[in-house]
C-alpha cells in the first residue's frame, strides 16, 4: 500500500520482530533486585511487578499466563527467568513453559544458586550468552503487513478505529484491548467503532503452543483482521494483553486523567488529549490532540523501523497486570 | 527425630530418613517405611483415614488415606481440617 | 540484660533508627522520575509501584494509610512526595501534619519528567543536608517497634527459629516495646490459642473477628486457601496444611499475653504484643508492619529470600543451619543451631542481640545488597471491572 520496507529481526517462526530484547524476567517480586541487576550487567529488559506469590487460584495462573505470553512475544528474542523457589508462580515451570513455545529461555533460581550473590552471578553469565546468541538474530527487510498493533483505547475517540482502519489498509494486524467481557457499558462504546472485528478471550490466557499457532494461522489467513481482546484489563493493564498476544508496537490513548505508560518490551506510541494532565505532560507523549490516523500511521512505521518512542526514552515503570484476587 | 509434644502422633524428622531405617522416639523404636526428606513428618503410630494427625499437641490436620507406623505423613494422606472445599491442581 | 538503643529523636515523639530521606511516588508514573531522582542523591531511598489513584473506596483508604505511614515513618529524616498532579497533595498534608519534614511537588506541576526529577534532586539534597543535624541518642526500648515475619516456611520454623523469636518478642514485651504478629491467612488454626492470651475479652474478640473476616472474604471471592496456603516451598519443606504452618508462625509471637488487634498498616497506639490484619505475602506484610511504624523486622526463613524494606532493617533469620550454610550471604543469623542443642533461650538471646545491634546501626544482610521491595496490598485488585 505504498509504506515502505523496514527492517526488522526475524524469528524461527517466521514472525517479524521491531526489537530484539534480552528479557530477564522475575516470576515473583522477591527475584526482582537480581533481575533488575542482572538485566543492568549484560543489557536486558527487566520487567518490575509486585507479583508471583499467595496468588490463590486463576489470579495465580493469570498472572503465571502473562508472565509467558509477554516472555514469548515477538519483539522478545530471549528469555531468562529469575525465581526466588518458594513462590506461587514456580519459575522453573514457567521458564519450561515458555522454552516449549519455542522461546530461548534460561533460568536462574536464588535459592538453588547459593543465594542473590549467586544467582548474580549465574545469571549474569546465563544473559551473556543470550545476549550473544542474539547479536546472530537474522535481520532484513520487512513490510508493515507484517506488523501486529496493539491499541489501548482508554478514551473514545475516532482516531482510534480511524488508525485500525489505516492499520488494516497496509495488511497489518490489530488488537484492540477491552477491560473486561462482562462490561459493555464500561468500554463497548470506545471499540463499538471496530464494526469489521472479531473478538477473542483477552484475558492473558492459557496459550498452549497449538493455540498460539493456530493463532497465528488465523492471523496469516486474514492479515488485514481486527480483533477485540475481551478481558485485558483496565487502562494500561491492556499492554500486557496486547504484548502476549504478539503486538509488537502499542497505540495507547490514555483517559485524559492519566498520564501514558511504556512498556518493557513493546514501543508504546502514546495519543495525547486535552485534559488538565495531558496538557501538563505534553513532551511526555507522542503525539498530541490534532493530531491525525495517518501521522500515528507514520510514527507507528517510524518506530517499526528503530525510532525510540517517548515512553521508550523515557523508560517504562512498574508493570500493571490485572488481578483476580486479592493476595493472600 | 523430634516429638513437639507428648501428645503427638507424628515427628519431625531433622535429616533425611531411609526406608528401614530404625529410629528410636522417646525409647520406642520406629521403622521408617518411605524415604522423609528432612523436615518432613513420620507417624509414630497408626492412623486411620479420617483420624487426627497432631503435632505441638495441637489437630494440624485430618488423614485421608490409612497411615502406618513409620509412613510420611503428608499431603499425600493429609488435608487441612479447617478449610473446607476441594483442592484444585494449581 | 537489653543492651542501651540508640536512636533518632523525632518531632512526634517517636524513634528513628536510620535516617533516610524517601522520595515516595504517589501514582505510578512517578516511580521513574524518582528512581532517577534516587540515583543522583546519596542517602535517599526509594519505591516502586503499580497504583494509578483508581481503585476501590477501601484500597484508597488503604493505600492512603500505607504512603502516610512511609512518609512520616520514624526511620526517615524527611521525605520528597511526588505526584502525578494537585490532586495527590492530601498525602502530603497528612504527612505534614505529624510535624516530618515532606514536600510534594508533582509532574504535571513540574512539567515532566526531566524537570521533576531535577527538582526531586534539589528537594532531597536539602533534606539530605538537615537529616545529618540529628545525631542518635540514647533511646527508650519503649521506643521499639519490631516486626515479626517468616516468610518461605519450612517445618523446622515452627522449632527453630520462630520460637526462638518468640523469646526475643517476649523480652522485648516485658522491656515495653511493641511487636507486631501478622499474616492473618497464617493465624488460621493457630488463633484459639492467641485469643486465650488476649489481655481482655474484648482483645481476643477482636482476633477472632479478624481471621473469621479473612475466611469470609476468602470464601465470597470464591477462594480455596489451601491452593494459596500453604504455597509450593512450604510444602517442599514439610509443611502439610495451613494449621501446621499457623501454629509454627504463631510461636513469632512469644508466650506472653496478647495487647491488642489492628488493621493492616494502622499505627500502634501501644505497647505490647500486637496483632495486625495482613496478607501472609512476605512484601505486602513487611509494608503493612512498618507502614505502622516498626522501625525493624527479624524475618525467619526456612528457604531464604533476599527481600528486605526501603527504610527499616530487616534481619533474616535461618531455621537450619544447612540453610545458613548455603545462603549466607542473603542471611543474618542462624537458628538451626537448635538441632544441635543450643537451648532456644540463649538463640532468642542472640536475636535480641542482633536486634538491638541493627537498630543502632549495624546492616543487615540486606541492606548491604539494597533490598528494598515494595508492594501495595489491595483488597479488591479487580476495580473498576468488579463494579459490572
Amino acid at each position: 500500500m505504498g509504506d515502505p520496507a523496514f527492517q526488522a529481526w526475524r524469528r524461527p517462526d517466521g514472525r517479524i520482530a521491531v526489537r530484539n530484547h534480552l528479557l530477564v524476567l522475575p516470576s515473583v517480586l522477591c527475584a526482582a533486585l537480581v533481575a533488575q541487576d542482572v538485566a543492568a550487567a549484560v543489557g536486558g529488559v527487566a520487567i518490575a511487578h509486585q507479583h508471583g506469590c499467595s496468588q490463590v487460584g486463576d489470579d495465580g495462573q493469570q498472572t503465571a499466563h502473562a508472565f509467558e505470553g509477554i516472555a514469548c512475544a515477538p519483539n522478545v528474542g530471549a528469555v531468562l527467568v529469575v525465581s526466588l523457589g518458594c513462590e506461587t508462580v514456580q519459575g522453573r515451570a514457567l521458564a519450561d513453559r515458555i522454552a516449549a513455545r519455542g522461546q530461548r529461555t534460561e533460568f536462574v533460581g536464588i535459592q538453588d544458586a547459593g543465594g542473590s550473590d549467586g544467582a548474580r552471578t549465574a545469571g549474569a553469565t546465563l544473559g551473556q550468552t543470550l545476549r550473544t546468541e542474539l547479536e546472530t538474530t537474522p535481520r532484513g527487510a520487512a513490510s508493515a503487513a507484517e506488523l501486529v498493533i496493539g491499541l489501548e483505547v482508554s478514551r473514545p475517540t475516532p482516531l482510534a478505529a480511524a488508525l485500525a482502519d489505516r492499520a488494516r489498509a497496509a495488511g497489518a494486524a490489530v488488537l484492540v484491548g477491552e477491560a473486561s467481557s462482562e462490561m459493555g457499558e464500561l468500554a463497548g462504546d470506545r471499540v463499538a467503532a471496530f464494526a469489521d472485528s472479531g473478538r477473542r478471550d483477552g484475558t492473558p490466557g492459557d496459550r498452549s503452543a497449538a493455540a498460539s499457532d493456530q493463532a497465528a494461522g488465523d492471523r496469516s489467513a486474514a492479515p488485514a483482521h481486527t480483533t477485540i481482546l475481551t478481558g485485558a484489563g483496565h487502562g494500561a493493564q491492556q499492554h500486557a494483553a496486547l504484548a502476549a498476544d504478539g503486538a509488537h508496537i502499542i497505540v495507547s490513548f490514555p483517559d485524559g486523567a492519566q498520564p501514558p505508560a511504556g512498556f518493557p518490551t513493546c514501543p508504546v506510541v502514546a495519543v495525547r488529549t486535552a485534559s488538565r494532565v495531558h496538557d501538563a505532560l505534553a513532551d511526555e507523549f507522542d503525539l498530541g490532540p490534532d493530531t491525525t490516523a495517518d501521522r500515528i500511521w507514520q510514527r507507528v512505521l517510524e518506530a517499526a523501523a528503530g525510532a525510540a518512542t517517548t515512553a521508550e526514552s523515557l523508560g517504562a515503570g512498574p508493570l500493571a497486570l490485572p488481578r483476580l484476587a486479592m493476595t493472600l | 527425630m523430634l516429638v513437639l509434644n507428648s501428645a503427638d502422633n507424628v515427628a519431625v524428622a531433622v535429616a533425611e530418613l531411609a526406608p528401614g531405617e530404625m529410629v528410636e522416639v522417646d525409647g520406642v523404636a520406629v521403622e521408617v517405611v518411605d524415604p522423609i526428606p528432612s523436615g518432613h513428618k513420620v507417624a509414630l503410630r497408626p492412623i486411620d483415614s479420617g483420624g487426627k494427625i497432631l503435632k505441638y499437641g495441637e489437630v494440624i490436620g485430618i488423614a485421608t488415606a490409612e497411615i502406618g507406623t513409620g509412613a510420611h505423613v503428608h499431603v499425600h494422606n493429609v488435608v487441612s481440617a479447617r478449610l473446607p472445599g476441594t483442592v484444585d491442581d494449581g | 540484660m537489653i543492651d542501651p538503643l540508640f536512636g533518632y529523636p523525632r518531632p512526634d515523639g517517636r524513634w528513628g533508627f536510620r535516617n533516610h530521606v524517601l522520595i515516595l511516588p504517589l501514582h505510578t508514573a512517578a516511580c521513574t522520575a524518582a528512581a532517577r531522582a534516587t540515583a543522583l542523591v546519596p542517602g535517599t531511598v526509594t519505591v516502586a509501584h503499580d497504583w494509578t489513584g483508581e481503585g476501590h473506596p477501601a484500597d484508597h483508604e488503604r493505600v492512603h494509610r500505607i504512603f502516610t505511614g512511609f512518609a512520616t515513618h520514624p526511620n526517615v529524616a524527611g521525605t520528597v512526595l511526588v505526584g502525578l498532579d494537585q490532586a495527590d497533595e492530601a498525602i502530603a498534608a497528612a504527612a505534614a501534619a505529624h510535624g516530618h519534614p515532606a514536600e510534594f511537588l508533582s509532574l504535571a506541576g513540574c512539567g515532566g519528567s526531566a524537570a521533576t526529577v531535577e527538582a526531586t534532586a534539589t528537594i532531597a539534597r536539602r533534606l539530605v543536608a538537615a537529616s545529618t543535624q540529628t545525631k542518635r541518642q540514647r533511646a527508650p526500648l519503649s521506643a521499639l517497634c519490631l516486626g515479626l515475619e517468616c516468610g518461605g516456611s519450612d517445618a523446622l520454623s515452627g522449632i527453630t527459629a520462630n520460637p526462638a523469636l518468640g523469646v526475643a518478642s517476649d523480652r522485648l514485651v516485658a522491656a515495653g516495646a511493641t511487636t507486631i504478629l501478622a499474616e492473618t491467612s497464617e493465624l488460621i488454626g493457630a488463633e484459639h490459642l492467641l485469643a486465650a492470651r488476649a489481655v481482655s475479652p474484648d482483645v481476643a474478640a477482636a482476633l477472632l473477628a479478624t481471621i473469621a473476616r479473612f475466611e469470609d472474604a476468602a470464601s465470597a471471592l470464591g477462594l480455596d486457601l489451601r491452593n494459596g496456603q500453604p504455597v509450593p516451598g512450604n510444602i517442599a519443606g514439610g509443611l502439610t496444611t495451613i494449621e501446621e504452618k499457623s501454629l509454627g508462625a504463631a510461636k513469632k509471637g512469644g508466650n506472653g499475653p496478647l495487647h491488642g488487634v489492628v488493621d493492616y498498616a494502622e499505627p500502634i497506639r501501644t505497647p505490647g504484643l500486637t496483632v495486625m490484619d495482613t496478607p501472609g505475602n512476605d512484601i505486602e506484610q513487611m509494608v503493612g508492619m512498618v507502614a505502622a511504624g516498626a522501625q525493624v523486622v527479624a524475618f525467619t526463613t526456612g528457604r531464604g529470600t533476599p527481600t528486605g524494606s526501603p527504610i527499616a532493617p530487616c534481619l533474616k533469620i535461618a531455621t537450619n543451619t544447612d540453610l545458613y550454610a548455603r545462603l549466607g550471604g542473603d542471611l543474618d543469623l542462624d537458628a538451626g543451631t537448635v538441632l544441635a542443642g543450643e537451648p532456644l533461650d540463649d538463640v532468642g538471646e542472640r536475636i535480641l542481640d542482633a536486634v538491638i545491634d541493627t537498630l543502632n546501626g549495624s546492616p543487615t544482610a540486606a541492606e548491604r545488597h539494597g533490598n528494598r521491595e515494595f508492594a501495595l496490598s489491595r483488597l479488591h485488585p479487580r476495580w473498576p471491572q468488579e463494579q459490572a
